[in-house]
């Protein structure tokens, strides 16, 4: 599985506690240099999580009007981005848990497909079937494997994120492999 | 099929799980320096300014050639240095007469950000129509020439919602007549774009446009003093 080594795009060289501190002065040109180095990769969770565009941009914004408006009570005890990404796991899961209406609204897989990196020689039909299989996973089990084998979260990330134990983190993981591997093989066998 | 091909097969297919779309990363920042830090025109304008310095540099790169960018350059320069005239010629009237004591006026109450807002938007738009006749390569507008447009258009309109259009009808006469000028210019087809591009240097030569930015750009910054 695709690993990331850290949260933040490396190729942006950032002093982020200089940053934090100019934007604790209102100086928005450090918030932009900021959110440019954090946005993309933040979006993307988002997006994987809630599956909506229009969503995926509002919890993006949230996150970070949110990062910003707490930015006095982060510490550094962790990296930036990691404390950034939990508040978008918190922002996406309680925005989605809020929009009922999520699952009629989410844009179709296949739509989606083409604007990613997706390779051509994925089975369109065995795409469509795990993509289901993911989506009938119970919620938990579900983001774990998102973060875990889709964005290359480590379990220790992921475990902070969603206020859970590593073991719980492991735990799910597997069971969402094991759930996939049954939905892959009766595939097969038709 | 074995395990592990099974397994190499769901790894490739959930990379194409819900792949992300590119972020609208303009759009969803403005909601957030808005919501976080306030509206402010000084940003908009600025990241104008960011776009077109990217747009000249890449176009330097590319071409290595002097363009209509570099010519920008040059006159918005050339245009800087005029201010520091105007700066240090205190004689010079400015254009929002001062308000009656007792009377609300808006660039005493609220000049900074708007004022330099709105001279970083009036220096950048004179620029861009100065180099209006370098723009046109083989009868075609140049593409980021027309890019550069939309933007100030943006910055023309936000400013013409603003207060400092409000409270000087001076101003405001001026920036409806850019909004129309910009507006063509941002409108300008890929092709065939010459005998459009001609009815606007007319228009801008008969509204006498150009003139009138330079005058505005340096009362302003005088008023500044």
């Amino acid at each position: 599985m695709p690993r990331a080594a850290t949260l933040r795009d490396d190729s942006v060289p950032l002093d982020e506690r200089a940053l934090i501190a100019r934007i604790l002065d209102g100086d928005r040109v450090a918030g932009r240099q900021l959110y440019e180095a954090h946005a993309p990769r933040v979006h993307r969770l988002v997006y994987r999580l809630c599956g909506d565009t229009e969503l995926a941009q509002d919890f993006t914004q949230d996150t970070f009007v949110r990062a910003f408006d707490q930015l006095s009570r982060f510490r550094g005890e962790a990296a930036f981005g990691t404390w950034l990404h939990r508040i978008a796991v918190t922002v996406t899961l309680n925005g989605m848990r809020k929009v009922k209406r999520l699952r009629e609204r989410e844009t179709p897989l296949d739509e989606e497909l083409g604007l990613g990196t997706v390779s051509h020689r994925s089975d369109p039909d065995l795409r469509s079937r795990i993509a289901a299989a993911v989506d009938a996973l119970p919620e938990g089990t579900r983001l774990t494997l998102i973060m875990h084998d889709i964005e290359g979260y480590t379990h220790a990330e992921i475990a902070e994120f969603l206020g859970i134990a590593e073991g719980t983190s492991k735990s799910r993981l597997f069971d969402a492999r094991g759930r996939l591997r049954l939905a892959l093989a009766a595939f097969v066998r038709e | 099929m074995t395990e592990d091909e099974m397994d190499e097969r769901t790894r490739e297919a959930l990379r194409g799980y819900r792949v992300a779309p590119e972020p609208p990363l303009d759009e969803m920042w403005d909601a957030i320096e808005e919501r976080h830090f306030g509206t402010s025109v000084v940003s908009l304008t600025g990241r104008a300014n960011e776009r077109g310095r990217a747009a000249r540099a890449d176009r330097r790169w590319r071409l290595g050639a002097p363009s209509w960018g570099v010519l920008v350059a040059g006159m918005a320069a050339m245009l800087m240095l005029g201010i520091g005239v105007g700066r240090m010629s205190r004689g010079v009237a400015p254009v929002v007469a001062a308000a009656p004591e007792g009377v609300y006026d808006y660039w005493t109450a609220n000049a900074e950000p708007y004022r330099d807002a709105t001279t970083e938007y009036l220096g950048q738009t004179v620029a861009l129509l100065t180099a209006l006749p370098a723009a046109v390569r083989d009868g075609q507008p140049d593409a980021r020439f027309v890019m550069q447009a939309g933007d100030l258009l943006s910055t023309t309109r936000l400013l013409l919602d603003s207060p400092a259009a409000a409270s000087d009808p001076r101003l405001k006469t001026l920036l409806e007549d850019l909004e129309l000028v910009l507006a063509q210019l941002a409108r300008l087809p890929a092709e065939h774009g010459k005998t459009e591009l001609n009815l606007i240097k007319e228009a801008l030569v008969q509204r006498d446009v150009v003139p009138r930015l330079r005058s505005a750009v340096v009362s302003i910054s005088s008023d500044d003093n």
